[in-house]
């Protein structure tokens, strides 16, 4: 499906995850792809979550996203709902951004600019940059 | 020193040399003669003509052969089975001549009771005082052992190669199996629908040839046929499974309602219960609804679309325009998801373009860049420059084009154009 442009030949993903006051927090570097989806499938389902956590998943260094990447995005906020737990995007690219408005998913996703605004406890989502993508925090759009 | 078993007597004592050699000799060996006849090999002589002079017990024995039968009455090529004469006669005897010796030539021997006797024939010319050449001397390995182990070779060979032919076999009948999968997957060609010109193509990325693209156009009812195109997240066998599951979800759900909106919120229950979890599995798809109206030539359309990048529709005056279903969600996520319907009349000439982000995210070498993406712009650009607005002028301008990316079209393609048939066709 969705695919955007690869900056680097070699597909590597390195995730870090650590805690802030708002939960959890996952940090996606490099290329999430068919090949590395499945790394953080594995990795999110090890996060122990609690109804008060939101599970922000920071993707300032994620350089490369295709449709199997957006899977594990939604597998991740499978996880987070499972738990009674939010979920939020931050600092996504704008190549995914765009991706994310074309099928839908910034209804679903809470997005913000920065893990600084999403780990602080009560900050509205922003909804990324697009002028015409517009939002809803996630626990509307959980049903 | 020679060693010996412990068990044997050991009447010399050391320091007597001669004596001791002597006597070692003497028990291993009785004669000269005895070693020449019973020695583990074939021994003969022959003439210069082949003729033979002399040959040992071994060799005798091998053949089933009497002295007096052999010696001075056969030949050496006599010996042989018919395919080690000829052999003989055109590489043995004429090399040996050449270079005086030859070592190691595979024969076969007509053996007793008429086996065939692999042997290693090796042997050497005798050459007088006067370097005139007097006869040869040949000696002849028993090779049957060497025989079975080349054989097993053989049969080793031969059943890797039934083990490869099999495979071969095994991949034809994956092939075909893959074949018949994907024809369930997509449509082998478009109906022919009174008031209404449709082309379709596809263009698969994946090697099994298992997509996660899919289109169809199919009747609902005597006045209304409906069409659906989209994309199935994932590549390989799992895809195809989704987009199976997501054809004859639309296909049954349009004959029980037609509407865009109520057909897509089925496919949308279905892939949302059968998969969730840790495992979602979800597409994007753009359904809709024909109704042609045979009195004005006109086609009515009405189309849902979850997720899926807007249909484009190219009017008889080639202008542009998006038919926009914006806040469409992905088919499968949520268990009631936002979906966006759009309406439109393709008036005689018009027609209206289903693409998969394959095309628009395409990539391409504009700018030297190296990796720029096709995009929505180029692609309105290209359709209104297309020969004409026929659906099958524009599936064929657009296959072209999707040729000319060349390893840039990297994703699964498919195109699906539904158009009104022009009244004054070009000339």
């Amino acid at each position: 499906m969705t695919r955007t442009n690869r900056t680097t030949s070699v597909k590597t993903l390195t995730l870090a995850v650590r805690q802030a006051a708002t939960g959890p927090v996952v940090e996606i570097v490099g290329d999430l792809d068919y090949d590395t989806a499945a790394d953080l499938r594995t990795r999110l389902a090890g996060i122990p979550l609690t109804a008060d956590d939101r599970l922000v998943m920071d993707l300032a260094g994620m350089e490369f996203c295709d449709s199997t990447g957006i899977t594990a995005l939604i597998a991740a906020r499978n996880h987070a709902l499972a738990a009674g737990a939010g979920v939020a995007l931050a600092a996504v690219p704008e190549h995914t951004l765009r991706v994310l408005h074309l099928v839908g998913l910034d209804q679903v996703f809470a997005l913000y600019d920065s893990t600084a605004e999403a780990t602080t406890a009560g900050n509205r989502p922003s909804g990324g940059n697009l002028p015409s993508g517009g939002n809803r925090p996630d626990t509307q759009a959980a049903g | 020193m020679m060693s010996r078993t412990s068990s044997e007597p050991e009447p010399f004592e050391a320091g007597d040399g001669a004596v001791t050699d002597a006597a070692f000799s003497a028990l291993l060996e009785d004669s000269a003669e005895d070693l020449y006849e019973r020695a583990p090999c074939g021994y003969v002589s022959t003439l210069m003509d082949g003729t033979l002079a002399k040959a040992n017990a071994t060799l005798l024995d091998w053949l089933g052969l009497r002295r007096e039968d052999v010696v001075g009455r056969m030949r050496f090529s006599d010996l042989l089975t018919v395919g080690g004469r000829i052999y003989y006669e055109t590489h043995f005897e004429p090399l040996l001549r050449m270079k005086s010796e030859i070592s190691g030539i595979a024969l076969e021997l007509k053996g007793a009771g008429g086996v065939r006797m692999p042997v290693l024939v090796s042997a050497v010319v005798k050459h007088g005082s006067e370097g005139e050449p007097l006869l040869i001397r040949a000696t002849l390995a028993d090779a049957r052992d060497r025989r079975a182990y080349e054989e097993e070779l053989l049969r080793a060979r031969r059943s890797a190669e039934a083990a490869r032919r099999e495979a071969e076999a095994d991949r034809a009948r994956l092939q075909d199996a893959l074949a018949a999968l994907q024809q369930s997957l997509l449509p082998a060609t478009l109906p022919a629908v009174p008031g209404l010109e449709s082309a379709s193509y596809y263009h698969t990325a994946s090697p099994d040839r298992l997509g996660g693209d899919f289109y169809d156009l199919f009747p609902i009812d005597g006045e209304q046929w409906g069409f659906f195109l989209g994309d199935v997240c994932g590549k390989g066998p799992q895809a195809a499974a989704v987009t199976s599951l997501t054809r004859y979800t639309l296909r049954a759900a349009a004959l029980h309602d037609p509407d865009p909106v109520a057909a897509l919120s089925t496919l949308n229950t279905v892939l949302h219960e059968r998969y969730t979890g840790s495992d979602p599995r979800y597409c994007t798809a753009v359904f809709g609804t024909l109704r042609p109206d045979p009195e004005t030539g006109q086609v009515a359309v009405r189309v849902a679309s979850g997720g899926h990048p807007p249909a484009l529709v190219l009017r008889a005056d080639r202008s542009t325009e998006y038919l926009e279903t914006p806040g469409g969600l992905l088919i499968g996520i949520l268990p009631n998801p936002p979906l966006a319907s759009a309406a439109t009349i393709l008036a005689p000439g018009d027609t209206l373009l289903l693409h998969t982000d394959g095309l628009t995210e395409a990539r391409t070498a504009l700018g030297g860049r190296g990796s720029e993406r096709y995009g929505d712009d180029a692609l309105r650009e290209f359709v209104r420059a297309a020969p004409d607005t026929s659906p099958a002028s524009l599936v064929d301008a657009l296959t072209g084009l999707l040729e000319s990316f060349g390893e840039g079209l990297d994703d699964d393609t498919a195109l699906l154009a539904l158009g009104a048939p022009a009244t004054e066709k070009p000339v």
